[in-house]
């Protein structure tokens, strides 16, 4: 996938494009924080326009709560009316503000289909089933014939079942998935084309920001990402940003990271929040690295991948251009296995996935993880308090972090096509992407996004907010490129003798890079 | 005394009858001939099941070795270009360098203890049933699951092993999480979940073996080793031999509780063929490479065994020696 430069994003992917991801972020957060702006010069609500960061006032204690509807004008006239009272919240999920706004659908309305059972495959993650079983809930509103039945696959199979039910001869009606997973199915011819029903439709890709288009577009000539057919639609983007414990700040007495933290301060913050079992830190002498009892650093999302694009390293670019030796990539790695071996605030991975998480509140101060979870832990940790910081600036001088889109597609030889797309549409719907999907990371349609409900339904924080409408500018995709699923474990592996301190950077990078390499060029 | 002609059977009569008025189809076959069809008839599910799901999909498979596919952008052959690229790729020599390392750090602690235990169990103790049940309970439990609690009870920081570690104050060891103990742990593992079976299996030879024999050698002075050393273990080498044989296969199929503990993990350092096989297979689906990868493991172990058949006429005594 391309990286390198966010910047380059809208030039590299999305060949005349009007919208990156860039610039989405940037517009979805930076609306978000014009609310207080808005508010407080007008009585009456006004679209909002998309301030660039840079314009956006400082973040207030409170979110103001929208008196109305400020989009309130094509009220849909279709069946694909928006609901105008309030969705039920999703189970698991932050109790979640009604959405207020009436989006206009970005398609033109459908024919009710003759009744049709339909199979949508996913991840077994719960809020994310939840939330897809609440929109299918209000799909009646649309099609009322259609039957929709989720099957859940643990994450680490997914692909693999993908595969096989895509091959079986009778795929599954619509997939939901991420990094990687449309290239890699498409280079296979697996993945159906959206094109024609695009068209047949009049339906609006550039209600989406472009950027979170982006990994749904791909070309079988080049076998590049961002350019060619449209072969999935974007729900939402996400991305990580760093929670912290700030209990374990109070009682270690250290001061909150600052919001422009810089690798030096994750070093040494960590530092005095990692103990071992006789208190010690490890700047301490006799500090007993093999007891370890409470780490600096860690979290679900544990991946180097941040702190490699953030020394302006990468893997494989769009362009499926391996450049995984690279001095930056290098650089990044390095201080990763610095801060396991030398500084010992981070755990292993392999350690790392069976160390509680941070919503227990136990052994993990600073957790990387994904954007997803802030409303849900909003409404789960009662027993500690928390807040968010986004990634730290890396040596390069500039934020730079990971996060993309989750996408939805179908697969060539479905039988039922039409209902098929028309369910992937309702997915997506504007005022589905708001009510629901908000919850879970930024609407990827640009109306959702904008609208002044959004951060009430996120339950946002000034300083999410804040984060959110800046991530746009420095997140990075996690290389979705063709056979994603094959090089990234070899890459893995080969890492893992760095992390453990038994190989050198160096090494394991020019090994991954043959492999990888070997891998990209097969025929 | 006039002979007594044989009686009849309805066979006889059934034979002896003309054509015609034996019937139709199957009821004109001689009973014999019936017999024949109803073998067949009750052999059928097991022939065709053998075909269907074990010489059919074998014989799939060494086809496909010489092919290249992912059974959706069609088939191509490439003569011996899988096995070209397999002999050449580093990761395919050190999942069988990791699997060669576990086959014997497994199975000869298993055909030890097992033997150990079954001697300790085929004395007159108290409570021998409940020890019986008690070592095969493993056997019995889904290697799933406990592959997963021993995953948890080998965590480094917080699991149980470290923690008695830690209470008589040893250092942690990184089980699973360093390259170094990683695989050791899994054969730690393997041994107490597989060791009810070699158990049973040396349990049934011991039970088997002629008890004048070893009273008599009692008698003429034999300590109990000496006993062992000449007449129980001569008498239970064609079990011992069966045990070894099927640990060896077992173990270099060995991939559940690596796929499951480690996934080939830290690095490659539980990285075995098989995973190795299903990683070609299952995940990146080249499955023409992947069954070049299962017929070299089918070279590999029918070498193995062949040798083991090779070897048994220094060490194994049928009854009939």
């Amino acid at each position: 996938m391309k990286v390198v430069n966010p910047s380059d994003r809208a030039v590299v992917g999305q060949k005349g494009a009007s919208l990156s991801r860039r610039v989405f972020l940037q517009v979805a957060g930076g609306a978000v924080l014009a609310l207080p702006l808005l508010q407080a010069c007008s009585s009456a609500p006004a679209t909002p326009t998309a301030p660039a960061p840079t314009a956006v006032p400082h973040p207030t204690d409170v979110l103001p709560t929208p008196t109305s509807a400020p989009q309130a004008t094509a009220a849909a006239t279709t069946a694909a009316a928006a609901p105008t009272t309030a969705a039920a919240a999703p189970t698991g999920v932050a109790t979640q503000a009604a959405a207020q706004s009436t989006l206009k659908p970005i398609a033109n309305p459908q024919p009710v289909l003759p009744a049709q059972s339909l199979i949508l495959t996913m991840w077994d993650n719960k809020p994310h089933m939840d939330t897809v079983a609440h929109i299918l809930a209000e799909l009646p509103k649309v099609q009322p014939n259609l039957k929709v039945t989720i099957q859940a696959f643990p994450d680490a199979e997914r692909e693999t079942k993908y595969k096989l039910l895509a091959t079986s001869g009778n795929p599954p009606d619509l997939s939901i998935g991420c990094c990687g997973d449309v290239p890699t199915f498409a280079e296979l011819g697996l993945v159906l084309n959206l094109d024609d029903l695009v068209k047949r439709d009049n339906f609006d890709k550039t209600a989406f920001f472009a950027g979170s288009l982006w990994e749904g577009l791909y070309d079988p000539k080049t076998k590049y990402i961002g350019q060619g057919s449209l072969l999935a639609l974007p729900v939402n983007f996400v991305f990580d940003l760093c929670y912290y414990n700030k209990a374990m700040f109070q009682k270690a007495n250290v001061d909150e990271p600052k919001y422009d933290w810089t690798w030096d301060d994750l070093v040494a913050i960590a530092q005095k929040l990692t103990f071992d079992n006789n208190g010690k830190t490890p700047t301490q002498a006799g500090f007993d690295k093999d007891n370890i009892v409470q780490f600096g650093l860690g979290g679900a999302q544990w991946n180097e991948f941040d702190l490699v694009i953030a020394a302006g390293g990468d893997y494989v670019t769009a362009e499926n251009k391996v450049v995984i030796d690279s001095p930056e990539t290098i650089k990044g790695i390095a201080f990763v296995q610095d801060l396991i071996q030398k500084y010992h605030v981070l755990p292993t991975p392999s350690a790392n996935k069976n160390i509680p998480a941070f919503p227990t509140g136990k052994v993990v101060a600073i957790s990387k993880d994904g954007s997803w979870n802030f409303t849900i832990w909003t409404d789960a940790i009662k027993d500690f308090e928390w807040d968010v910081v986004p990634v730290p600036i890396g040596p390069i001088g500039k934020r730079v972090g990971y996060g993309g889109s989750n996408q939805f597609w179908s697969w060539n030889g479905v039988k039922q096509k039409d209902a098929a797309w028309d369910v992937m549409k309702w997915l997506v719907d504007p005022m589905m992407d708001l009510t629901y999907w908000g919850t879970q990371g930024i609407p990827s349609v640009k109306e959702a996004a904008l609208a002044l409900d959004f951060p009430k339904i996120a339950e946002f924080t000034p300083k999410m907010a804040k984060i959110s409408s800046e991530a746009g500018a420095y997140i990075q995709s996690s290389d979705p490129t063709i056979r994603s699923s094959e090089w990234k474990p070899v890459l893995a592996a080969e890492l893992g003798l760095v992390w453990e301190g038994k190989e050198t950077p160096e090494d394991a990078c020019k090994k991954a890079q043959q492999k990888v390499e070997a891998i990209m060029t097969r025929k | 005394m006039a002979m007594r002609t044989p009686r009849k059977t309805a066979t006889d009569i059934a034979e002896s009858l003309p054509s015609a008025e034996r019937g139709w189809g199957f009821s004109r076959l001689s009973h014999r001939r019936q017999e024949v069809v109803w073998a067949y008839f009750f052999l059928a599910p097991t022939i065709l099941g053998l075909f269907l799901f074990i010489l059919g999909p074998a014989i799939a498979s060494l086809v496909l070795a010489f092919v290249s596919t992912n059974f959706i952008t069609g088939f191509e052959w490439v003569g011996f270009a899988n096995f070209a690229e397999l002999f050449s790729d580093g990761t395919f020599w050190i999942s069988v360098a990791n699997t060669v390392e576990y086959a014997i750090g497994n199975v000869v602690p298993a055909v030890i203890i097992g033997l150990g235990i079954a001697i300790a169990l085929n004395q007159q103790i108290r409570g021998v049933s409940f020890f019986r049940t008690l070592y095969f309970l493993p056997v019995v439990t889904p290697i799933v699951s406990s592959s997963l609690i021993w995953a948890w009870a080998y965590e480094s920081h917080f699991g149980v092993f470290n923690y008695f570690l830690r209470l008589v104050g040893l250092h942690p060891i990184p089980w699973l999480t360093d390259t170094s103990w990683a695989l050791p742990s899994i054969i730690v593992w393997s041994i107490w979940a597989g060791i009810g079976y070699p158990v049973i299996l040396f349990l049934a030879g011991l039970q088997s073996v002629p008890r004048e024999l070893v009273e008599a050698a009692k008698l003429d002075g034999a300590n109990p080793w000496q006993s062992f050393r000449h007449i129980t273990f001569p008498a239970i080498s064609p079990a011992t031999f069966f045990i070894v044989i099927l640990l060896v296969i077992g173990a270099f199929q060995v991939f559940t509780q690596t796929y499951v503990m480690t996934d080939g993990g830290p690095g490659y350092s539980t990285y075995t063929i098989v995973m190795y096989l299903y990683v070609m297979g299952w995940n990146n689906f080249r499955f023409g490479y992947a069954s070049a990868v299962a017929l070299v493991l089918f070279v590999i172990l029918a070498v193995i065994t062949l040798l083991q058949f090779t070897l048994q006429k220094y060490w194994v005594h049928y009854e009939y020696d």
